[in-house]
């Protein structure tokens, strides 16, 4: 996809700081109404502006082969965790295999559906957008995965242990507490509660996925008995996923100031 | 070699492996009565605390300890020596060089002397002995050991009058141990005991199991077991053994005081500041059991800590 289709494309944020004249001034819904379905997904934009690409051009090949590959993905990891469940290679603990393999696929799709803003507004590729709810909803899955297991194969259903194990130890709290956060996005992910709640608060609720790497970073960083180098590696990546947004922020609220300055 | 075994294996009742029945092939008559006695020993040990299971009651009647299979026992270690996963003892030990193999014996002790492995171990009868093994971590195993009784080497060192403590050393190499390279534990590993820790028959000090010589991943040549503690108070690999007269400062204790005390006996009623300790996962079961005080050996170590608040030397 060329360059000016991507920048064509819906944008997380309303505008960009290079643009001269913030279009929110215009817009009814605010600077929050971001849609965030691919432009070249097909689907009807809970946005009441026109949109900014030429509507007659078609998707490029990216934005139509993406999101089934990315669906695809992200049940790569499920299937073979099954097929070594099939296969009884689990290895001697296997319920301890199950709850990390399931917990370390959570946080990387945590990892790739922050990485889709930044690394589309690095390299241009509008289409990436259309990857994010997939992502998202990947990271639901398997921290869901993740919950059943501890809750019916570690803990065996015992209803007294968890809610003991889970109100005693913070780490497990947080555990608790990024899933519950998750919870919601997963339910308004359709195309239906976004219309349904609005483009502003859907994306205001949607904010909550800002909250998870911190609450999911500690679980994993408390969850490890001694050798913390790997969940340090993992919070270093997501604090650097939400440093850019926070950087491009501020650059724009700069840039905010300059401009109501000179007015 | 250096292992003098003791024929005719009692563990061979307790779960028919066929991985030793070819084993353990000449049987004396005279080793026969010894080797009941060790039996004896090893049954008994594992049959109390059954009547302890069943009275912590919800988790339903606890199903019988059962041996855990060879593989399990020697792929799925915590040896930071060798890395930190649970696979890499097994993959890196490898490199560990255990012939020769040289033990000091210092401190406190009447006859300090540094002992070819050989020599260390020769006077002793090995007997065998099958123990629980309940890590830290929430998970255990029963695990077919063979070796001799500390208290048999610390008899033959004469400890001295002010020796109250005996600590236990471990290799530091890292060109053998590559999990040295990094500093996840200050190296070398130090675990200690009370003297009459150190004692007491149970405490063992293992050159084999499953009746052959231990792995690199398990502790090789030579590993003191402790079965009424956790895990990691188990030293493996050991190249010093010092008696002293003020309590050592032990390599777990010393990087978290907070989560790991110098006692380190299992106890199901203090917790893990981060987890509970009151269930288990045995290897190769699916369901929780209820641990056990002292890991189900309270009629033979309790005593040891009457008037001592569990709570707070755990």
């Amino acid at each position: 996809m060329s360059q000016g289709a991507a920048r064509g494309a819906p944008p997380e944020q309303q505008y960009s700081t290079s643009s001269p004249a913030p279009r929110n001034h215009s817009d009814p819904n605010g600077r929050d109404s971001a849609p965030v379905v691919s432009p070249g997904s097909g689907a009807p934009s809970p946005d009441p502006r026109p949109p900014l690409r030429q509507a007659s051009r078609s998707p490029g090949t990216a934005a139509r082969i993406a999101p089934p590959v990315a669906v695809v993905a992200t049940l790569l990891p499920a299937l073979y965790i099954i097929w070594l469940t099939a296969t009884g290679h689990l290895g001697s603990d296997p319920i301890e295999t199950l709850e990390h393999a399931t917990g370390d696929w959570a946080i990387r799709f945590l990892i790739l559906t922050l990485a889709v803003t930044p690394v589309r507004q690095l390299v241009g590729w509008g289409w990436l957008i259309g990857l994010r709810r997939t992502f998202g909803l990947a990271v639901f899955g398997y921290a869901t995965a993740h919950l059943l297991i501890y809750i019916v194969l570690d803990m065996g259903l015992m209803g007294g242990e968890i809610v003991k194990d889970v109100l005693e130890h913070p780490w497990v709290t947080l555990g608790m507490v990024s899933w519950l956060l998750l919870l919601p996005l997963a339910i308004t992910s359709t195309r239906g509660w976004q219309r349904r709640l609005g483009g502003r608060r859907w994306q205001r609720l949607h904010r909550l996925i800002y909250i998870v790497p911190f609450t999911a970073s500690f679980h994993y960083f408390f969850a490890v008995k001694l050798d913390v180098r790997l969940p340090l590696f993992i919070a270093t990546i997501l604090a650097s996923l939400l440093g850019v947004r926070l950087w491009r922020a501020l650059a724009r609220r700069r840039a905010r100031g300059r401009l109501l300055g000179s007015a | 070699m250096l292992i003098r075994r003791t024929a005719g294996i009692p563990f061979s009742e307790i779960t028919p492996e066929a991985l030793y029945t070819d084993r353990r092939t000449f049987v004396g008559i005279a080793a026969g009565a010894g080797l009941l006695a060790a039996a004896g020993i090893a049954g008994s040990t594992l049959g109390r605390g059954r009547g302890a299971m069943n009275a912590i009651g919800d988790l339903g009647g606890a199903p019988e300890d059962k041996l855990t299979p060879y593989d399990d026992v020697t792929t799925y270690n915590n040896f930071y020596e060798f890395g930190t996963s649970k696979a890499d003892p097994s993959r890196h030990a490898g490199s560990l060089r255990t012939h020769p193999w040289t033990v000091r014996v210092d401190g406190e002790v009447a006859r300090p002397a540094d002992y070819a492995l050989e020599d260390l171990v020769k006077p002793h009868k090995l007997v065998d002995r099958t123990y629980r093994m309940r890590c830290v971590e929430g998970w255990s195993m029963v695990i077919p050991w063979q070796g001799f009784p500390l208290a048999d080497l610390l008899k033959r060192v004469e400890p001295t009058g002010k020796a109250r403590f005996v600590e236990f050393t471990t290799l530091n190499d890292p060109r053998q141990m590559p999990g040295q390279r990094m500093n996840v534990l200050p190296w070398p590993y130090v675990e200690a005991l009370r003297l009459d820790e150190a004692l007491n028959p149970l405490t063992l000090m293992a050159t084999g199991l499953y009746g052959k010589s231990l792995l690199g991943q398990n502790g090789a040549p030579l590993r003191v077991v402790i079965p009424w503690k956790y895990g990691f108070k188990g030293a493996k690999s050991i190249v010093r053994i010092r008696l002293t007269e003020k309590a050592p400062r032990t390599t777990w204790n010393v990087v978290a005081p907070s989560e790991y005390g110098f006692y380190g006996n299992v106890n199901p009623a203090v917790d893990h500041p981060r987890w509970s300790q009151a269930t288990e996962r045995r290897i190769g079961e699916w369901r929780r059991r209820a641990t056990l005080p002292f890991n189900g050996y309270a009629d033979e170590v309790a005593s040891m800590y009457a008037g001592l608040d569990l709570r707070k030397n755990f």
